[in-house]
């Protein structure tokens, strides 16, 4: 195979694989703006892709599956949100138990609903798109513009979040929550209404991104099958300061690395596979290592507002 | 007084809400949730024989639990204690083959202390990172863990594999093990399944974490640390030298874990070495938040669920993934603040108070 | 014409405003608050007309911030009424105060510092044009709402860039473009330069006279005297007088505020000769940061046995001074002289062992650890040696003994196992005060240490810092508040834009030249003393 054809095939692999990823992540930023850490956007995915694969086996159509797992994501999302807005439940601890509980609860399903350990039966999944006109184009036609309609969903959610976020008036009201809620307050503005709509869309489309891996990439449910992608998305997050197209840019990273290791393996390249498979996470860590110093968070991020508290 | 008492009420209101949701669910899908508690309980302690089996899981939970908790003294969320738990496995296990000409009364300490150096190794990185490069250390610990995972997944499958079928590192002499505290079949001495003498160096380490915690000045300027990084550093303390320092130390710990679990009870390092010690380890930290001591209670706990829950799986059919449902529980529940329950109930009370004025007037 | 305002006996800036309203615009009636234990409000009234400058005075602790809070509907009272226009009315946040024409300036103005002036301006109150906000018409308005403030202001500029006064600027129009028909000031001249004062002065007057009705909320008498025209005094959450302004003074004011008699004239702290510089700055320069201006070439002597006080408006690079002394920061340029030896690097720890104490101008976050017991905070900035630990290993008891002597010698209410949390405000002080003083130190670092502080509690302190200089040490008093200063040092450098604009001594206070100097007239003093 040639260096172009090679080329080629990776970034249509890339897209496909940084979806689920630059879903998580951009809605990491919608959260994060906020001022809500949601740690638990991995186990959002997680519960998104095993709706989106009960969905779809319980009706037959993928498309019932896409819509069951992005209201799933959303919904744990929302309880996330309770604990962390109205409890004030620190966010970070309260994220990870949200992970936990989706591998428990996942696994639980598994097993009551299927009866089989680990891995679901296949169902109907998101079948590929060929984009009228491009995908005629000899080669990247096949590998860069066919691809299932979550992954061609990922642009105009990336362009849509950077103008709900940077352009509108809700956009401008969740970045002042994000940053100093009590002048949010002060003009009328609900803190606890604006980050749960925010939390809301977090989960969405973290759900969405799950229902990428398990009806888009895959066909079935497999146990933890997010293996740290929502992690990988929060810092996404960070290394695109808190902007959709920035996230998007940063998962496009990461999925590459990704990629990049998966068509090595199947070239049959003469490395170890864990060695590759390493490959996305030790990205993640470089990444965080070379960008976090001047990476400036939303101010309010990760503190509970309290609203009986007066300024 | 009454504080101590509200401190021991939250951790118990969280375990106890979490058994009820999940006795909720069991009922929900058709189990009885009080005969599979009943097996449960009866799978942990149910003989001699189990309840050994119960504190050798403890062993392995009650150092995760401590790692995770010396973490969060000083504001720090190591979430990639199964990480440093592996490659402290990893030590004991590759270099153990090589040290069978070695005393048993130097061998195997030093093994343990390879097992401690590479989970510090482990714990240094994203202590590092986080101290001099700002990097978030919920991320970087967990992909530590997942590099850990495949790191050690290779070298068992590859370098270090010992002969044959498995993908396991070579067994460990057995100078080298450490000796189970009963042997099965003498007479009149119980049978206490594989607990071994780990235990006693799980016991000693919680101790020394507490001296360490509540005496030493390390100890201090760890939960001053955070306390507050702004006071901290008012207060002429090195809030980076900290932060790498309870890195290495929580790392060193669950690296201790790792292996002694090796030397005590697998004798080698196969694919399924751990059923996520470190990540038990952060329930356990936070329901044991109090003290040395309350990590103590906190791993028997899950130890009795864990034991327990295989036991239950394994005979009434309930799967096991119920007590991962209890972890995440009663992790969520812990973290609610009673302040934040009040702080709710207070504004729905100024609601309703408010809409009945409006009613009035 | 209202009754309340003839035979005034102030300045004539005033002149007759038809627009001062008869009946009250907002009324609050027997309005009660309590926190806890403490009862913040107890049946206060409250009858603000439009038109009128009204001046709410009172102590630190005497009420005033609750008060404030519950008109502007921020906090709910237990008891009592507000009403607006005479109809009784709730207010179930700050929004619905706002909906019903009252706005405040907080002291701690509610600007977001990422987002531009623009955006502030018009937060919650956005142009939109298909569904997107309209940035043309954004920047119309707000350059309107600045311009009635007489500000110019680039309304796409980052509120970050801008320099507090013009914040302020800011904020007010943030408020009055609502239009609000009550508004409330919250201590607005705390952090502006004298001139700036004045000026601010001006325009509340002018606002009053434009209509609208004005709540100013102060401590400094004379400025309240020169421009209110009614005033409500509060002690210890009641109201102890309510009436117009005029044949009011100073000391009368000062007594009803505080309950007794006041002594106005402050005690003349007895002058010692000066020893020789504990600490010396030479031409020190630090790299700017997102707190301010860095510091330009500060030559400074920070003499023995000598209050050094340091003016000037806040935000002119004190907090780097502060760090440069306490050594949180490194000089980029220049050097730091400690008993006449320059000093090899910095660090918080170096400084704290030869010998610097520092008060915090933030008590809570920085001072203290809120969730630690007395007993830890008294020894947090000195436990990694002797007596507090040995080799690594706390000594208890020790502390313990030392900590219940000073929380005695300080009349700390509190033992010492308590949560420093649990403490009032004043204890608070009194620990970290305790806990700095009493650290035989050679440098004592003040930064605005009676800001939020009663007055006896002020006095105290003043005590505590002369006695420091009696004793031989060097006092450094880092204060917004002139007078304090004019009274407290024997020596007085102003700062403005990171340069030490002038140095006087005590015989040689020049307060209108020192005013100026706060503002940036005068030259810098090029070569060292």
């Amino acid at each position: 195979m040639t260096t172009v054809a090679f080329i080629v095939l990776l970034i249509g692999s890339t897209i496909r694989i940084a979806t689920p990823i630059a879903l998580a992540a951009i809605g990491a930023t919608h959260a994060e703006r906020s001022g809500v850490i949601n740690v638990g956007i991995e186990g959002c995915m997680l519960f998104g892709a095993f709706g989106g694969v009960y969905g779809s086996y319980v009706t037959g159509s993928a498309a019932a599956g896409l819509l069951l797992g992005v209201v799933t994501g959303a919904t744990v999302s929302l309880i996330l949100a309770f604990f962390c807005i109205v409890l004030q439940a620190n966010q970070i601890v309260a994220g990870m138990a949200v992970n936990i509980l989706a591998l428990g609860l996942t696994r639980f399903g598994l097993d009551q609903i299927w009866g089989k350990p680990g891995v679901s039966p296949q169902v109907d999944g998101l079948g590929a798109i060929e984009l009228p006109l491009l995908s005629e184009i000899p080669l990247a036609g096949e590998s860069i513009f066919t691809q299932n309609i979550v992954v061609l969903m990922l642009l105009p959610i990336a362009i849509g979040s950077h103008l709900l976020l940077r352009r509108t008036a809700f956009g401008v009201h969740t970045t002042a929550v994000g940053e100093l809620p009590s002048a949010a307050a002060s003009v009328g503005i609900s803190v606890w209404r604006t980050r749960f709509v925010a939390m809301a869309i977090c989960g969405a489309l973290a759900g969405l991104g799950g229902v990428a891996l398990s009806l888009g990439q895959l066909t079935y449910f497999v146990e933890a099958m997010t293996a740290g992608r929502g992690f990988i998305a929060l810092a996404a997050n960070i290394l695109g300061r808190w902007t959709p197209l920035g996230a998007l840019l940063a998962a496009l990273l990461f999925g590459a690395a990704d990629a990049l290791q998966l068509s090595l393996q199947v070239r049959g390249v003469d490395v170890p596979a864990q060695v590759l498979l390493v490959l996305p996470y030790l990205v993640t860590v470089v990444v965080l290592a070379a960008s976090s110093r001047r990476a400036k968070a939303p101010k309010a991020l990760g503190e509970p507002y309290d609203a009986t508290v007066p300024t | 007084m009454t504080t101590r008492l509200a401190g021991l009420l939250r951790p118990v209101l969280a375990i106890s809400a979490a058994l009820v949701c999940v006795g909720v669910l069991l009922a929900f899908t058709g189990d009885d949730p009080i005969s599979a508690m009943a097996t449960l309980v009866d799978g942990a302690f149910g003989s001699t024989r189990r309840t050994g089996e119960t504190l050798a899981s403890f062993v392995p939970l009650a150092l995760t639990g401590l790692s995770v908790a010396v973490g969060f003294r000083a504001g720090l969320f190591n979430i990639g204690a199964e990480g440093q738990l592996l490659m402290g496995a990893l030590a004991a296990a590759a270099a153990g083959p090589h040290l069978a000409d070695v005393p048993p009364v130097l061998s195997v300490p030093l093994l343990m202390l390879l097992g401690a150096l590479a989970g510090g190794l482990w714990g240094f990185i994203p202590g590092y990172l986080k101290a001099f490069r700002e990097a978030n250390e919920v991320i970087t610990t967990l992909m530590l863990s997942y590099v850990a995972y495949f790191v050690t997944e290779y070298l068992i499958t590859g370098p270090l594999k010992t002969d044959g079928v498995l993908p396991a590192t070579d067994l460990l002499p057995e100078m080298l093990r450490l000796p189970r505290l009963t042997q099965p079949g003498l007479d009149g001495i119980p049978d206490l399944g594989r607990l071994h003498g780990g235990v006693y160096v799980a016991l000693g380490a919680l101790a020394v974490a507490a001296f360490i915690a509540h005496r030493t000045t390390f100890g201090l300027r760890s939960r001053l640390v955070g306390r507050s990084i702004t006071a901290s550093e008012y207060s002429g303390l090195d809030v980076r030298r900290t932060v790498i320092q309870t890195m290495v130390l929580s790392g060193a710990i669950a690296g201790l874990a790792g292996a002694i679990q090796v030397l005590g009870v697998s004798y080698r390092l196969s694919s399924s070495f751990s059923p996520g010690f470190g990540f038990t380890g952060i329930a356990i930290a936070l329901l044991g938040n109090l003290a040395a001591g309350g990590v103590l209670l906190a791993a028997l706990l899950f130890a009795v669920l864990q034991t327990g829950g295989q036991v239950m799986q394994r005979i009434s059919g309930t799967p096991s993934s119920i007590v991962t449902i209890i972890q995440g529980l009663v992790i969520l529940f812990v973290a609610t603040k009673i302040s934040g329950v009040k702080q709710m109930s207070t504004v729905l009370h100024r609601r309703r108070a408010r809409a009945k004025r409006r009613e009035r007037t | 014409m209202s009754g309340a305002h003839n035979g005034s006996t102030h300045s004539d800036d005033r002149a007759a405003t038809p627009q001062v309203g008869v009946r009250p615009i907002v009324e609050l009636r027997g309005v009660s608050r309590s926190f806890g234990d403490v009862t913040a409000n107890d049946s206060v009234d409250l009858s603000v007309r439009a038109g009128t400058v009204h001046a709410v005075l009172g102590q630190n602790g005497a009420g005033k911030s609750t008060l404030m809070n519950i008109l502007a509907g921020v906090i709910q009272p237990d008891a009592g009424q507000i009403l607006v226009d005479g109809v009784v009315t709730t207010f179930r946040g700050a929004g619905d105060a706002f909906a019903a024409g009252i706005g405040m300036v907080h002291q701690h103005f509610q600007l977001i510092p990422s987002m531009t002036v623009a955006e502030n301006l018009l937060l919650n109150d956005e142009p939109s044009r298909r569904g997107l906000v309209d940035r043309g018409r954004a920047r119309d308005l707000s350059a309107q709402a600045l311009a009635t403030m007489g500000a110019t202001i680039d309304p796409g500029s980052l509120v970050s860039a801008l320099s507090v006064a013009a914040r302020q600027r800011v904020e007010i129009a943030r408020v009055l473009r609502r239009d609000v028909r009550l508004v409330v000031l919250d201590e607005p001249t705390a952090v502006l330069a004298p001139n700036d004062a004045q000026e601010l002065m001006l325009l509340v007057r002018g606002m009053a006279d434009r209509g609208t009705a004005v709540v100013l909320i102060s401590h400094k008498l004379d400025e309240v005297l020169q421009v209110a025209d009614h005033l409500t005094v509060l002690r210890a959450g009641r109201v102890v007088a309510d009436q117009a302004s005029s044949g009011l003074d100073a000391r009368t004011l000062a007594n009803l505020m505080v309950g007794r008699e006041v002594d106005m004239t402050h005690n003349e702290p007895a002058r010692r000769s000066a020893g020789a510089a504990v600490m010396a700055l030479r031409g020190v320069s630090t790299s700017p940061g997102p707190h301010g201006p860095a510091l330009e070439g500060v030559d400074l002597d920070l003499l023995a046995g000598e209050v050094h006080g340091i003016a000037g408006v806040d935000g002119n690079g004190q907090r780097d001074l502060v760090s440069v002394i306490t050594g949180s920061v490194a000089p980029s340029r220049g050097s730091v002289l400690w008993l006449g030896r320059t000093l090899d690097g910095h660090s918080v720890r170096q400084r704290i062992d030869l010998g610097v104490a520092h008060i915090p101008e933030d008590r809570h976050d920085q001072g203290l650890f809120l969730e630690e017991n007395l007993t830890t905070n008294l020894v947090m900035r000195r436990f990694q040696r002797a007596p507090a630990s040995r080799r690594g290993i706390l000594q208890r008891a020790t502390m313990g003994k030392l900590a219940t002597a000073r929380i005695e010698e300080y009349q700390i209410r509190g033992s010492a196992e308590q949560r420093s949390h649990e403490l009032s405000g004043g204890n608070q002080q009194k620990l970290v005060l305790a806990r700095e003083l009493s650290a035989d130190a050679q440098l004592v670092v003040a930064e605005q240490p009676t800001r939020g502080v009663d007055v006896a509690s002020a006095q105290f302190i003043y005590r505590q810092l002369l006695s420091q200089r009696d004793d031989g040490k060097s006092v450094v008093v880092v204060s917004v508040d002139l007078d304090e200063l004019l009274v407290l040092a024997d020596t007085i450098s102003v700062m403005y834009g990171g340069r030490v604009m002038g140095t006087w001594s005590r015989d040689d206070f020049d307060v209108p030249a020192m005013a100026g100097a706060m503002t940036g007239a005068g030259t810098p003093p090029t070569a060292a003393k």
